[in-house]
C-alpha cells in the first residue's frame, strides 16, 4: 500500500519544490547534450600531442553537484570543467600552461572560434542556453592529495590553488548516508533505487533533499535580489552553508527550514564573542568566501534579511492551503515555474489513477491509494463535457 | 434500481454524503469533499432522477477560470455549468452513484484545482485540446 502524494501535507509540499527544481534545471535534453561537447572536448584534449595528452578531465561546480539553476532571463547556464596535468608547476609558467591550453582549443575545427579567454578559464560560447568553461590546471603534489591543484590566474598573474573535485566530495558525505528519503515512500519504485548507488549524472528524480534545497535556495536568491544583484551572495557561500548546516534532514522542507535556523543560531552564537561569521571553503579552510561580509556590512544585512525572508516564507508555506499556498510559490519561484510543476504533479497522479493504484478515502472524499483502511477502490471514467446535459 | 437504493449505498459507504429523496422521484446528495490535503473543502449536490443522468454541482466555493479561459472543463453547457464526469461509463437506469459518480466528483475537482492554476486539464477525457 502506497499513499497519494497529494494526501499528505508534507509529500505535496516536497514533491511541488522537487517538480519547481525540475523546471530550473537543464532538462534531458540539453543533459544529453552537454555530455556530447563534453565527451568531445574531453577526447580531442586526451588525443592531443603535448602538454595536455593523458591530462584528466572532469566536471566541477554545480554541474558536478548536481544544483545547476536556469539563470534568469538572458542570462545562460555556466558548467565547469577541470583538466588537470601531471607537470610540477614550480618549473611551469603559469601562463605557459595557460596560452597552451588556449591555442589547443583554438585549433580544434568544430569549436576553435566559439573559444573565448577568461582570466582562469577558456570558454566555450555555444550558440544555445549554455557555456562551459574548462580550466587548465597542474597537480598541486603537496599532502599527497591528488585533488589539490594549481590554477593559473591571469588576473593574479600566478598560480592559484583550488579544490573543486575535494569539495564535491565533501558535500556528497553531507548527504551520501541519507537512504530515508520522505518523498520515496510516494512514488513506486524508488524504495529499492534509494539502496543502490546513485549514477553521478543522476537524474532529478534521484536527487537528495540537499540538492533540492541548494537549488531552491539560489533560485529564491535570483528572484529575492532581483534588480539589487549587487547585494546577492554567490552560489558558493549558499552551497556550502546549506550543506554545512545539514543534518541528515530527510525532506526538502525540512532542510531548508533547519537551514534558516542553524544559520540564526550561528550567527548569535558568533556574535556572543564579537567575532563576524564567516562561510569558508571547507577543503582549503584558509580561503573565505565572505571576506566581504567584513570590509562591506551591508552585504551581510542583506544576507541576514535574505536568511530571514526566506525562513518566513517557510512558516508561510507550512501553513497556507490551497490558493494562498500556490501564490507563495509563485511568488517565490516565479509563476512560469510554479506552473510547470504543478502540471506535472497533476499528470504524475493521474498515472498513478490509471495503473489503478488509487482510491478515494471514506471519510473526506479525498484522492488516496488504494489499500489502506477506509479507502474505496477507484473507478475508471471518461471526463465528457462541451454538450447539453438533458 | 430504485432511488432508496441509491440513498442506502451512498449512506453505507459514504461519511461525508448525505441524501434525501424529495417529491419520490428526486434524490438530492449533499457531499462534503477535500480532494488533496491542501484543498479547501468543497460542497456539492447532486440531483438525480431515475432515467436521467445527474446533476451535479459545486456550491461552494465559487470556481475560477484560469486566466484567458471562458468556461470551466468538462461541464455541460447548461446553466450553473453541472460537471460531466464521464462518457459511457454510467447507466443511469442501473449504477450506483456511490460506486461511480461520487468517486468521480473527487477526480473532477482534483484536476480542477490544477487545470485553475495552470490552464491544463492532466485528467484525461474527451476534447484533450477544448479545455
Amino acid at each position: 500500500m502506497q499513499k497519494l502524494v497529494s494526501q499528505d501535507r508534507k509529500a505535496f509540499i516536497d514533491d511541488m519544490l522537487k517538480r519547481i527544481t525540475e523546471s530550473l534545471q537543464l532538462n534531458a535534453t540539453r543533459r544529453k547534450l552537454v555530455e556530447e561537447r563534453y565527451g568531445a572536448v574531453s577526447k580531442f584534449i586526451e588525443q592531443s600531442e603535448g602538454l595536455f595528452h593523458d591530462a584528466r578531465i572532469y566536471a566541477q561546480g554545480s554541474y558536478r553537484l548536481g544544483t545547476t539553476v536556469r539563470p534568469r532571463q538572458g542570462d545562460e547556464f555556466d558548467l565547469d570543467f577541470v583538466v588537470q596535468i601531471d607537470r610540477d608547476w614550480r618549473n611551469v609558467p603559469f601562463n605557459i600552461v595557460y596560452n597552451n591550453f588556449r591555442r589547443l582549443m583554438e585549433s580544434n575545427g568544430n569549436w576553435g572560434n566559439l573559444v573565448e579567454p577568461k582570466s582562469r578559464c577558456i570558454q566555450l560560447n555555444y550558440a544555445d542556453e549554455f557555456h562551459m568553461d574548462i580550466i587548465p590546471t597542474c597537480t598541486e603534489n603537496q599532502f599527497g592529495d591528488k585533488n589539490r591543484i594549481m590554477v593559473p590566474d591571469r588576473a593574479e598573474h600566478n598560480w592559484v590553488i583550488s579544490n573543486p573535485e575535494g569539495y564535491a566530495l565533501w558535500f556528497e558525505k553531507k548527504y551520501i548516508q541519507q537512504k530515508d528519503i520522505y518523498l520515496h515512500n510516494f512514488y513506486p519504485g524508488m524504495e529499492i533505487r534509494a539502496a543502490q548507488e546513485l549514477p553521478k549524472d543522476d537524474p532529478n528524480h534521484l536527487k537528495q533533499p540537499l540538492q533540492h534545497a541548494v537549488q531552491l535556495v539560489k533560485r529564491y536568491r535570483d528572484i529575492y535580489f532581483e534588480n539589487r544583484e549587487n547585494l546577492a551572495p554567490s552560489s558558493i557561500v549558499l552551497t556550502t552553508l546549506v550543506a554545512q548546516l545539514y543534518n541528515g534532514e530527510n525532506s526538502i522542507y525540512d532542510t531548508i527550514n533547519k537551514f534558516a535556523q542553524r544559520f540564526n543560531e550561528s550567527v548569535a552564537f558568533e556574535r556572543q564573542y564579537s567575532r563576524q561569521f564567516h562561510v569558508t571553503n571547507p577543503v582549503l579552510p584558509q580561503e573565505i568566501f565572505t571576506k566581504k561580509w567584513e570590509t562591506d556590512p551591508k552585504l551581510f544585512r542583506a544576507f541576514i534579511e535574505f536568511v530571514n525572508s526566506l525562513s518566513q516564507l517557510w512558516r508561510e508555506l507550512n501553513e497556507a492551503m490551497g490558493n494562498d499556498l500556490f501564490e507563495l510559490l509563485k511568488k517565490s519561484f516565479g509563476t512560469g515555474t510554479f506552473e510547470d510543476a504543478y502540471k506535472k504533479h497533476g499528470e504524475f497522479v493521474a498515472e498513478m489513477r490509471k495503473k489503478e493504484k488509487t482510491g478515494i478515502h471514506r471519510e473526506t472524499g479525498m484522492a488516496a491509494g488504494f489499500g489502506a483502511a477506509g479507502v474505496h477502490r477507484d473507478k475508471q471514467n471518461t471526463f465528457d463535457g462541451g454538450r447539453w446535459l438533458k | 434500481m430504485r432511488l432508496q437504493q441509491q440513498v442506502i449505498a451512498v449512506h453505507r459507504n459514504w461519511d461525508n454524503w448525505r441524501g434525501k429523496i424529495k417529491y419520490r422521484r428526486i434524490l438530492i446528495l449533499d457531499g462534503e469533499v477535500r480532494p488533496s490535503a491542501i484543498s479547501p473543502l468543497y460542497k456539492v449536490r447532486i440531483s438525480f432522477e431515475i432515467g436521467k443522468n445527474p446533476f451535479v454541482k459545486v456550491l461552494s466555493p465559487n470556481l475560477k477560470l484560469y486566466p484567458g479561459k471562458t468556461s470551466l472543463p468538462h461541464v455541460f453547457s447548461d446553466p450553473g455549468s453541472p460537471l460531466c464526469l464521464f462518457w459511457h461509463e454510467f447507466d443511469n437506469t442501473k449504477d450506483l452513484i456511490a460506486e461511480t459518480i461520487i468517486k468521480w466528483i473527487t477526480w473532477w475537482l482534483f484536476f480542477y484545482e490544477i487545470w485553475a492554476e495552470t490552464g491544463e486539464w492532466t485528467g484525461g477525457g474527451t476534447h484533450p485540446d477544448r479545455w
